[in-house]
């Protein structure tokens, strides 16, 4: 009943509402995006502080203060007196032809004191040191030999020579201290303030004025030196107002080979280092022949500072090499201590090395006239001066009269004069402009002949011309005042042109 | 009357070899001077102290009596020193100039 049937019509009707689908290709594309970089920042801040001066009190009286009716009133009274005795005086001739006593009479050598604290014979003058004004002056001692640690109590101790209640055989003030002293010197300028060094390496700063407690500051052992101090001098010590010493800095050398600038702390009473210099052991010449380990200590004898530029000092050193050393030196180096060391890094203050003496060396002082000159004075007896020029051969050389020289220094007021003691209790004087090789003046600490006790110490008085002091051996410090022409400032031109010409002539023979 | 004060001092000056003068008042500081600071300050200061003690020591001799003029040489200068009240009036000069 059913059977295949083909269709033969195909029909096809389209949709009415669908449609072919057309493939076509199109683009699109965003637009590129702008990337911009930008900074911004803050500003850093910094703090800083500043402070004024404390401004010294102004002691004129203002203008309007002044009661000026009473003033002319005085004035209208005063001044024909004034007029009147200046007349007389312009008609006097009292004066005409009059020379003072003293200018004429002194023609050697005159003991004035000899200042002596209570019978101690066994002790030595280690240190003195005149005060500003040139009438004060200050004594340190130490016993002559240490067997060991020093507990040895000393004392410092205070004369004033002008003093209506002066006593030779006792000082008017006593400054304890509990170890023996080795350096003492006054501030340059106010006669308050004496530091002193000690033999263990400590350094005390006092004040003479107050009655009790006299220390205002004092170093500790652990940033400082740790033996005996040779040399102690002041930088920048100016008078300020109500004595201050906050821009002072006090510049100590040592055995122990350190050299340590100081910043004095009133308030904590204490000294810090601010700098500290240590001497490398290759600058040791190498004419000196010596065996040498790297971290060898060079102990420092003697230390002077130049008069002109204070950052120039001279070193002389237990080995005999003499250095000039620079306070503005920035070199660090490796010091000497390994643990338990607190404190600024080392410096090499080291700039120039001059020929070395053969011995220690006893003292350097450089001229207080001219920059260039100084001179180094060694245990080999010799004298040498030294322009700072020249370091490889000295200008001129003096052998020393004295068998063991011990202390020399320039005079104050004439540039060619130098005194030297000795240790058979004897001062020399040289007056370079006459001789090189003879003392024109020599004098003994005492009327004896025989053992004298060495002068371990000397000191000019930079204040009153003439006046020199000298410690001995025994616990005595002598003063005595030199014959005119050794201390008159007239002969100064003279000695200024003999230094000229003994450092120009030298500089003309390297030509 | 402040121009009467500088005539006086201009004419003391004018003196042979006068170097310079100083009007001090009680408590020895400077009022007028014709030196610099720091010579003025100290002249005033020490002068002060002296002319106390002169005056001091002839009140003590004879208590009726009293300081009116000092006047001293030394080896540089003649230094010349009227008090009287509540003033100094100190006058300096020179003494090799003069001779």
């Amino acid at each position: 009943m059913f059977s295949d049937r083909n269709a033969m019509n195909i029909v096809e009707f389209p949709s009415c509402w669908k449609k072919s689908r057309s493939v076509k290709d199109s683009e699109c594309q965003s637009e590129a995006q702008k990337m911009v970089i930008v900074e911004t920042q803050v500003t850093l801040r910094e703090d800083a502080e500043s402070q004024t001066e404390e401004q010294a009190k102004e002691t004129k009286v203002n203008e309007d203060q002044i009661n000026l009716p009473s003033l002319v009133k005085f004035l209208v009274k005063v001044t024909p007196i004034m007029e009147e005795e200046l007349a007389a005086a312009a008609r006097s001739r009292a004066f005409d032809g009059y020379e003072l006593a003293t200018e004429k009479t002194d023609s050697e050598m005159r003991k004035l004191h000899v200042l002596v604290n209570g019978n101690q014979e066994d002790i030595r003058v280690s240190g003195l040191t005149w005060g500003p004004s040139g009438s004060v002056m200050a004594v340190s001692y130490e016993m002559e030999t240490h067997m060991d640690w020093c507990d040895h109590l000393t004392q410092l101790c205070i004369w004033n020579i002008n003093r209506r209640d002066f006593d030779p055989n006792k000082p008017y003030k006593i400054i304890p201290a509990s170890s023996c002293l080795t350096v003492v010197q006054f501030h340059p300028r106010d006669p308050a303030y004496v530091a002193a060094g000690g033999f263990t390496g400590e350094i005390y700063l006092w004040s003479v004025s107050r009655e009790q407690d006299p220390l205002v500051a004092n170093s500790s052992s652990m940033s400082g030196h740790r033996e005996k101090i040779t040399s102690l001098h002041w930088i920048n010590a100016t008078t300020t107002a109500e004595g201050s010493l906050r821009h002072t800095q006090l510049l100590s050398a040592a055995l122990d080979g350190k050299m340590i600038l100081w910043n004095i702390d009133m308030n904590t009473q204490a000294l810090t280092p601010s700098k500290r210099f240590w001497i490398p052991a290759e600058h040791i010449p190498r004419s000196l022949n010596a065996k040498i380990r790297a971290r060898t200590e060079l102990g420092i004898t003697c230390l002077d500072l130049n008069k002109e530029d204070e950052n120039i000092i001279l070193l002389g050193t237990e080995a005999g090499a003499v250095f000039q050393g620079s306070l503005a030196a920035i070199l660090p180096v490796q010091g000497p201590d390994k643990e338990s060391d607190e404190g600024p890094e080392y410096l090499d203050p080291v700039s120039v090395s001059f020929q070395p003496h053969r011995g220690r060396i006893l003292e350097v002082r450089c001229s207080p006239f001219a920059r260039d000159l100084f001179f180094s004075l060694g245990s080999d007896r010799e004298i040498r001066l030294w322009s700072l020029l020249q370091p490889h051969a000295p200008v001129a050389i003096l052998h020393s009269e004295a068998t063991i020289p011990l202390r020399a220094q320039w005079s104050p007021f004439r540039p060619a004069v130098l005194a030297l003691t000795s240790s058979q209790g004897q001062l020399f004087l040289y007056d370079l402009r006459q001789s090189v090789s003879r003392a024109a003046l020599s004098v003994k600490s005492s009327e004896r002949s025989v053992a004298l006790p060495s002068l371990s110490s000397l000191a000019f008085n930079a204040w009153t011309p003439g006046w020199i002091g000298a410690g001995d051996a025994h616990g005595g410090t002598h003063v005595w005042k030199l014959p005119a022409p050794w201390s008159g400032t007239d002969q100064q031109t003279r000695d200024r042109l003999w230094i000229t010409n003994l450092l120009t002539r030298l500089e003309d023979e390297e030509q | 009357m402040a121009s009467e004060v500088e005539e006086t001092l201009k004419k003391l000056i004018a003196h042979k070899g006068v170097i310079g003068t100083i009007i001090v008042n009680a408590e020895g500081i400077p009022i007028k001077s014709t030196m610099d600071p720091h010579t003025t300050t100290q002249y005033s200061g020490l002068i002060n102290q002296l002319v106390e003690q002169a005056r001091t020591m002839f009140k003590e001799i004879d208590s009726s009596n009293d300081l009116t003029f000092m006047r001293m040489r030394t080896k540089k200068h003649e230094l010349m020193v009227a008090p009287d009240g509540d003033y100094l009036l100190i006058v300096i000069q020179n003494t090799s100039e003069r001779a």
